[in-house]
């Protein structure tokens, strides 16, 4: 551990109200398979640290590795750029909460599973791809990786806390080809234990969804009823989760602040964040700030009950923090952890069978750029199936889905009821809507 | 920047690794500082100093790659790292003489005004002047959020091949969000302006005009109406447009999917994936427009311009040193990595279509209806399918030679090597937007770029109207 008393006695010195020093060291392994070989391994071990210091209600960070960093230079930085905030925005140092939750964070001591095994689980994976479809022609990436992480925070105010958080995940991408066409797609399982990573599973599911798709094409331009599967709309969720967070809302980025108690969406949603879900390897007991995390409704029956702070953002709205003050881009952000969209009655093949005619969308694309949390607007490449008399029919490609996520999450059909809490952070079952644009020919 | 491992020891170090049979050693140390200035409206809101300082060191046997990384620099800890990588190699010894050759190549790269060389304040008045340009647009802006990032980065590179190479990069950057709002009404505008350079970059810039021009162009959009999906002839304005080659083309043209079967273009060498009037270039050495510029690349390997596509025809591949074993190709200077923590594969620098003919002007005059996008979002591509999307954030119609409305909600999709077919007219008024790449080895700046250019039929999504 970087010598704290030291940094810490200079800060006061310096005129610093209160400082605070998070280490975290990390161990990861990684291998990867090629034809049969290990093409790649990768060994990793870092300790990364950061420091943040408060005065007069303004904050500033340093992150730094090198574990010889003078403290001076560290003081001096901070000093340097806490003087250059003119913003009024109050920031803050936590003291501690009295009693943090216990989560269930079991787990393999990957480091002690011999490699050969490793090595076992991924030549399964890779020959049982080929081996199970003929159109299956290259398995560009079949990789493991473990990783074991570990933090301590402590600060001036007197908290000295730690969590750990260790899983492993295997996965697998593949391209298929069937005469002229082509299509490649991607599959993975993670897990806190060895035994939950199971190369007959995610090679069954990675070669049925790369050889379902092949033969796609666009489908006609139009409004149609869509089903969204689950792992999907996780992720469409997931990219506009930012809405229920503070610090959007401070940046008036969005404005579900001022919606609270209102109806946002179907009644036929709720929307739970539960960063102490028994399932999820992203767990935690407290998030990146020393606030003690908890289970929160955020949204019930379409109506939403809050929004998630962090210290700063909670002060800036009157409320109180949620404790999802998660690091992201150097400083504290507010963050979802394990939000879920609460599970429904029916199966996706009853979804399907009920719905009749439309459109099921499997994958989309493009995340980053085509979704406009601020507008609510999405334009994403997708790409999915045909339903017609209740059945999946002909596969599609290349079309775009094009709505506004405040309309579409008002106009919910069906929930379905399989939601799966895991490593995806924010997850949510299939969801039946009543109509979206679909871009094709 | 602290001293690193001396020669001597680099040696000893590489002998170490390849004592078990490697025939490939690599040892790569970076000491960087990178600062984070965020400003909402008039305030500074958050500052953010990040010093990453390790290395990593890399044995091949073939095209075998073992990596490990550590953040404890000294000679034992790295010699101890050495050891156990080369303890997951079994191969006969290849007894591999390792001597440092002087480097001769002249830095094109020399950043003068570095970031350390600045105080905040001045740095900070960089960012005022960029939004007291919005500023002048008025009261329908509704926010404004101003980044600027800059980064020295200090690396060194000693390989079994003799290499000792080290290299100073200095990125200064500039981003700007801005939000129009009229009513319920809203549109979200983002650009930056940046460079490997220092900080004299932002002397040459007029910051003011370019937060004016963002500004303007969020504020015509609010009358943006949405654009109704289906195929479409498509005019893509120049500087960010050129995200269409990095996304639909490039990225299926690194090793990083090329080596390992998984591109629409391999073995596509010599033959015509594109237009006749299509050539295409990616220059690490651009000196102008140098965001994704560099001395040499992350194997120390010196970055060169290469004519990826000329006249249509496929001339070369973006190949690293160890993807060049597996392909049997020559080193293009694009091995890249994020940071000391990935390691590198071939990645693009400054990509862009060469000018053609036409003008921007004639080429919406010649068309009788199509999008005119002006400016480009992100975009991704899978590369083994060559199936690839981007959004549009300023867009309007085309409609008998000229441009009509305002339109929103745009994203392109297509196949790769059939857009690149379809490209029908190219202007001679070639420019650069600036943006990150992420892909295995990370996030690295890098340049896209071209010339206003029309692609026939591709198809747009959009939620306009009553199809």
């Amino acid at each position: 551990m970087y010598d704290c008393k030291k940094l810490f006695a200079l800060a006061k010195k310096q005129g610093i109200d209160a400082i605070e020093l998070v280490e975290s060291a990390d161990r990861s392994a990684s291998i990867s398979l090629f034809n049969g070989q290990v093409d790649k391994t990768n060994v990793s071990s870092n300790v990364s640290r950061m420091v943040r210091a408060l005065k007069n209600g303004k904050m500033a960070y340093v992150d730094f590795e090198n574990p010889n960093e003078d403290e001076r230079k560290l003081v001096e930085t901070l000093v340097n750029n806490i003087d250059s905030i003119d913003s009024e925005e109050e920031s803050f140092i936590y003291p501690g909460d009295d009693k943090y939750p216990e989560i269930n964070n079991s787990c393999d001591d990957f480091s002690s599973i011999p490699t050969e095994k490793k090595i076992e689980l991924l030549k399964t994976l890779e020959a049982d791809c080929k081996k199970n479809d003929k159109r299956i022609v290259a398995v560009p990436m079949c990789m493991y990786n473990e990783v074991e992480e570990s933090l301590r925070m402590i600060n001036s105010l007197g908290l000295d806390i730690c969590k750990t958080v260790s899983y492993a995940y295997c996965g697998v991408q593949l391209v298929a080809k069937d005469g002229e066409d082509t299509n490649a797609d991607f599959e993975m399982s993670a897990g806190r234990f060895f035994k939950d990573l199971v190369a007959e599973e995610v090679a069954a599911k990675a070669v049925k969804k790369v050889t379902d798709k092949l033969g796609a094409k666009p489908c006609k331009s139009g409004e149609y009823k869509v089903i969204i599967d689950s792992e999907t709309m996780s992720e469409l969720f997931g990219a506009f989760s930012v809405l229920f967070c503070g610090d959007m809302a401070m940046r008036k980025l969005c404005n579900y602040n001022e919606k609270i108690g209102e109806k946002i969406f179907s009644d036929k949603i709720s929307v739970i964040d539960d960063p102490l879900h028994p399932d999820s390897p992203s767990s935690q007991p407290f998030d990146d700030e020393g606030v003690a995390c908890r289970t929160k409704t955020v949204v019930e029956n379409g109506v939403l009950k809050m929004i998630l702070h962090n210290l700063k953002t909670a002060k800036y709205f009157n409320a109180k923090s949620t404790g999802n003050g998660f690091k992201k881009g150097g400083s504290v952000g507010t963050m979802p952890c394990n939000m879920y969209i609460k599970g429904g009655e029916a199966p996706l093949d009853d979804m399907i069978k009920s719905m009749g005619e439309g459109v099921l969308i499997t994958s989309v694309s493009g995340l980053h750029a085509g979704v406009n949390p601020t507008t609510g607007d999405f334009s994403l490449q997708s790409s999915g199936f045909m339903i017609r008399n209740g059945e999946k029919a002909e596969p599609l490609t290349l079309i775009v889905l094009s709505g506004n996520f405040n309309d579409v999450m008002k106009d919910v059909v069906c929930v379905g009821n399989d939601l799966k809490v895991d490593y995806k952070g924010v997850c949510t079952p299939s969801i039946e809507f009543g109509a979206i644009k679909v871009s094709g020919l | 920047m602290q001293k690193v491992l001396n020669k001597d020891q680099a040696k000893e170090i590489l002998e170490v690794c390849l004592n078990t049979g490697g025939d490939f050693a690599e040892i790569f140390f970076q000491d960087s500082v990178s600062n984070l200035i965020e400003m909402k409206g008039d305030k500074v809101v958050n500052i953010v100093t990040t010093e990453l300082f390790g290395c990593s060191v890399r044995v091949l046997d073939g095209a075998r790659e073992v990596f490990g990384r550590t953040n404890d620099t000294s000679f034992e800890s790295v010699m101890e790292l050495a050891r156990s990588l080369a303890a997951s190699i079994d191969s006969e010894k290849k007894n591999i003489d390792i001597e440092f050759k002087p480097n001769r190549r002249k830095k094109i790269l020399k950043p003068s005004v570095l970031p350390r060389d600045l105080d905040n304040g001045i740095k900070i008045g960089y960012m005022k002047d960029a939004i007291g340009g919005v500023k002048e647009e008025g009261e329908k802006i509704s926010q404004i959020l101003a980044r600027l990032s800059d980064e020295e980065q200090q690396v060194y590179v000693y390989n079994s091949l003799g290499k000792a190479a080290g290299d100073l990069r200095s990125h200064v950057r500039i981003m700007l969000t801005v939000v129009a709002a009229d009513g319920a009404d809203k549109h979200v505008s983002n650009d930056s302006v940046g460079g490997n350079c220092g900080y004299e970059f932002l002397e040459k810039i007029d910051l003011r005009k370019f937060g004016k021009e963002l500004a303007q162009g969020a504020i015509k959009m609010l009358d943006a109406v949405d654009i109704p999906g289906g195929k479409m002839t498509v005019v893509i304005h120049n500087a960010f447009g050129g995200v269409l080659l990095h996304e639909a083309c490039v990225h299926s043209l690194e090793a990083t999917s090329v080596a390992k079967g998984a591109s629409v273009f391999c073995g596509k060498l010599g033959q015509k994936i594109a237009a006749d009037i299509v050539t295409a270039v990616d220059d690490g050495t651009l000196y102008d427009d140098s965001w994704g510029s560099l001395n040499m690349d992350d194997e120390g390997t010196p970055t060169q311009r290469n004519v990826l596509i000329e006249n249509g025809i496929l001339k070369t591949y973006l190949v690293d040193y160890r993807n060049s074993r597996l392909m049997n190709h020559p080193v293009t200077g694009s091995a890249r990595r994020q940071s000391y923590k990935y390691s590198p594969t071939s990645r693009m620098t400054n990509t862009f279509f060469a000018p053609g003919k036409d003008k921007c002007e004639d080429i919406i005059a010649n068309t009788e209806y199509g999008l005119f996008a002006k400016s480009m979002g992100g975009g991704s591509v899978v590369p083994a399918t060559g199936e690839f999307n981007f959004s549009v954030d300023e867009a309007y119609l085309i409609e008998n030679g000229k441009l009509t409305k305002p339109v929103k909600g745009a994203t392109l999709i297509g196949s790769g090597a059939e857009i690149l077919m379809n490209i029908d007219m190219i202007a001679d008024n070639l420019d650069f937007g600036h943006g990150m790449c992420g892909s295995l080895s990370g996030s690295v700046p890098t340049n896209v770029g071209q010339p206003t250019i029309r692609v026939q039929n591709i198809t747009v999504g959009g939620k306009g109207g009553n199809a």
